[in-house]
């Protein structure tokens, strides 16, 4: 079995310059809580340089070096972070562990026939040349670097391997994350590989006894306890720990010994548990004050997008409807779901969407932290129409419905539907989606059914010509309430709010009634009528009131 | 012949005397063809040379019972039925579906925007010209406007409607769009048509349509005589 270790080192600091990428070579460090006597948990480099180290507090390290940049730890980065690490190795093989913390494991096999060819020639030249400008960049890691380009030209590692372990590099490199990786025959040994080595190790399969050997006791982390009678002993490698007999180890150190000489060997402790596939990809980020305007929070939001789009697109997905979840200075939270109709990877049609929700309804208080989770979709290519017009691009549609939505209201915009009931003035209004309608075969047999039969009651009835157009109505909504004059029930005279006149013509009365069992039931007496003013007006009569109405006007 | 050959040419010195830019070019320009959405109905198709035109505005006029919202239905379904999108913003809120379904429209490529007031049927209107992908987008006023549109609002949905290549219908009870429109059709109510007997039934009316106004081209007729009928005689299929 063959695993690979992506290893990021000083994950806080990582998963902060992830989100904040214009901080990469200033003096920054991360603390474990706001205020001066928090902790340092990472620092950078520009800052090591300095003097300032992992175990000062915020007050010392800002004595020492003024111009430092202090952030406190986000648990939403880091989950971010080691989320977007393990979709980096999701993206090559499906069988990943989180181990949390910058480290996650995939395993190899099978993965042989992925890296052959001119693909895995390209990919060998640009790990040569990545692994020369880092040895440059870094001085202090040449050995391991050396070790890393001796396996790669032994050839005693398969090839792939390496190529593999690069490609890995750089899609962890792709969503912001500089990870190390190492590959070998067991978890720990590929933890060691990763942790002690830069960049990009891979041991040959077999040598991972010789590999291991005089790497430091200190990167197996045993306790500081057993650290110390350690070194009393004299044992400063793992090849020294190694050769020790298990029980022995374990007579005088208990179980966490044998587990240390156990580690030392390189045999896991369990092994590679992989996790299940996550439904939901999320980004979010803490704010350090409060934001109530809409422009700098579209602002962050573009970052958290930039991200996740980044993330979907490397597991070959799109983003699909996107849930924001805001935690407000009222201590409240906010959840809303926002509808992708079109799922695309396009940022600005992304963010103007939830923008426009914004926009109609906007958070009651100030945001202090957004979260940003997107379903994922996959990308299905359309099938254009050789003979029909391909319509509006589906990304540009669900923009411009969501900006009508937003001026009309989401009951005021869609597809007109006829309703299933036998009531005159029911409609209904259907989500528009005229690029998702694919005619099944049964449907397309039902429409030709119903215009052939259409046609024939037309012809039957009408006598329908190319000159003859079918009669619309235009509603009145809601129906406007007239009083009409009768004699001997027959409407003489109709006088309203906006139409009054005498009845020239009136055909009628036709009884509609239905829905007697629930409260929306009906009884009307409908008439058609041409008043003095030439127009012909439906009219109707509510039984149960008997009060009158106008529903529409033909023209 | 002549006036015009002199006026150009004291363009042409006119213009040396301003020291002629290089990108100046004197003669007419090219004209694109104007591509049709037709009706299906053969007589309204001649009338109007070949259809709606595409990229331009268009209104369809008349006062209630005239048949302007049936002829613009028909326009609409035929369009729809070739596989267009069309778009229907409904300032007046009177689309009833029945009916377009009734004139052999696919529901489900007909987008109905019902805005609260006109300046947001003007913003909507924009909006979907701009999107780009619809045949035909009809905006329904309704009623006569309380007061006239400011001047560059028209421009405005002419240039969108250029871009898009869509086909932006006014259906109106009077002219609008002024100059903007490029065909105006007017419809002229004729005599309702009553079915005589023991139960007197509305089949329809007659009507007839004029070519108020073509910046395109003149057909060779001008009106064309047309009846609007409902499809069936007993209530409850009407529509």
């Amino acid at each position: 079995m063959r695993l690979a270790c992506l290893f990021v080192p000083d994950f806080p600091l990582a998963a902060l310059l992830r989100v904040e990428p214009e901080l990469r070579g200033e003096p920054v460090v991360v603390a474990d809580a706001p205020g001066p006597r928090a902790r340092l948990l990472a620092v950078s480099t520009a800052a090591a340089r300095q003097g300032v180290t992992t175990n000062l507090t915020v007050a010392q390290a800002v004595a020492i070096d003024a111009s430092l940049v202090v952030r406190p730890i986000s648990t939403d980065l880091l989950r971010a972070a080691q989320a977007a690490l393990c979709d980096a190795a999701e993206s090559f093989s499906p069988r990943v562990e989180d181990s949390g913390n910058g480290v996650a494991y995939l395993d190899l096999d099978g993965l042989g026939t992925l890296f052959d060819g001119r693909h895995g020639e390209a990919a060998s030249k640009l790990a040569r040349r990545q692994t020369t400008e880092h040895r440059q960049q870094n001085p202090t890691l040449a050995n391991v670097e050396e070790s890393v380009v001796c396996c790669l030209s032994s050839g005693v590692s398969p090839h792939w391997e390496s190529q593999l372990a690069n490609a890995l590099a750089q899609r962890a490199a792709h969503l912001g994350l500089d990870a190390h990786v190492g590959v070998a025959g067991s978890k720990v040994a590929a933890a060691l590989a990763a942790r002690n080595g830069g960049g990009v190790t891979v041991i040959p399969r077999g040598e991972e006894w010789s590999f291991l050997a005089p790497v430091p006791v200190a990167l197996l982390a045993p306790s500081p306890e057993l650290a110390a009678t350690l070194q009393r002993w004299g044992i400063r490698c793992i090849g020294e720990l190694a050769a020790l007999p298990a029980s022995a180890v374990g007579a005088r150190l208990g179980p966490e010994g044998v587990q240390l000489v156990r580690r030392a060997r390189g045999e896991d402790e369990r092994p590679l548990v992989p996790r299940p596939l996550p439904l939901h990809f999320e980004e979010g980020i803490d704010l350090e004050y409060g934001i109530d305007g809409l422009e700098p929070f579209c602002f962050v939001l573009r970052g958290l997008l930039d991200r996740l789009t980044a993330r979907l697109a490397v597991r070959g997905f799109i983003c699909g409807d996107l849930r924001l979840s805001l935690r407000l200075a009222t201590r409240g939270r906010d959840e809303r779901t926002v509808t992708v109709a079109a799922p695309s990877n396009d940022v600005k049609a992304l963010l103007t969407l939830i923008r426009l929700q914004l926009e109609v309804h906007p958070p009651p208080a100030a945001i202090e932290a957004v979260w940003v989770a997107a379903v994922p979709e996959r990308l299905r290519a359309a099938q254009l129409d050789l003979f029909r017009p391909n319509g509006p691009a589906p990304a540009r549609l669900a923009v411009t419905l969501a900006r009508l939505t937003a001026i009309c209201g989401a009951e005021r915009v869609g597809a007109p539907q006829v309703a299933d009931t036998h009531r005159p003035d029911a409609y209904g209004l259907a989500a528009f989606a005229p690029n998702q309608q694919v005619e099944s075969r049964e449907s397309r047999v039902e429409r030709e059914n119903g215009l052939r039969k259409s046609a024939s009651l037309s012809t039957l009835n009408c006598r329908l010509s190319t000159e003859i157009l079918p009669l619309a109505l235009r509603a009145v909504r809601p129906p406007q309430a007239v009083e009409v004059f009768c004699t001997r029930d027959r409407p003489e005279f109709v006088r309203g709010a906006r139409l009054a006149g005498r009845v020239v013509h009136a055909a009628g009365p036709w009884r509609v009634q239905g829905e007697w069992w629930s409260a929306g039931r009906y009884a009307r007496d409908y008439y058609d009528a041409q008043l003095s003013d030439g127009c012909v007006y439906r009219l109707y009569c509510d039984l149960t009131t008997r009060s009158w109405f106008v529903e529409g006007i033909y023209d | 012949m002549l006036a015009s050959t002199s006026r150009h040419a004291a363009a042409r010195a006119r213009l040396a005397d301003l020291a002629l830019p290089e990108n100046v070019r004197l003669g007419l320009t090219a004209t694109e063809p104007v591509h049709r959405l037709p009706s299906g109905i053969t007589r309204v198709d001649a009338l109007l040379s070949g259809g709606l035109p595409r990229g331009r505005i268009s209104e369809v006029l008349g006062p209630l019972t005239s048949g302007k919202t049936s002829l613009l239905w028909v326009l609409l379904a035929a369009a729809t039925r070739r596989g267009e999108v069309v778009a229907w913003i409904d300032l007046a809120d009177a689309l009833h579906p029945a009916s377009v379904a009734a004139a052999g429209a696919a529901l489900e490529r007909v987008l109905w925007v019902r805005p609260p007031s006109l300046t947001d049927g003007l913003r909507c209107t924009e909006l979907l010209l701009q999107a780009g992908g619809f045949g035909v987008v009809a905006f329904d006023l309704g009623a006569p406007l309380p007061r006239p549109l400011r001047s560059r609002v028209w421009p405005r949905l002419l240039h969108a409607a250029e871009q898009s290549h869509t086909a932006l219908v006014v259906l109106a009870p009077q002219r609008i769009a002024g100059s903007c429109a490029v065909l105006s059709l007017g419809l002229r109510p004729r005599a309702p048509l009553w079915q005589r007997g023991v139960w007197s039934l509305f089949e329809g009316f007659e009507t007839t349509l004029l070519v108020e106004r073509n910046k395109l081209g003149v057909s060779e007729a001008q009106s064309l005589k047309l009846k609007v009928k409902s499809q069936s005689l007993a209530f409850s299929f009407r529509l």
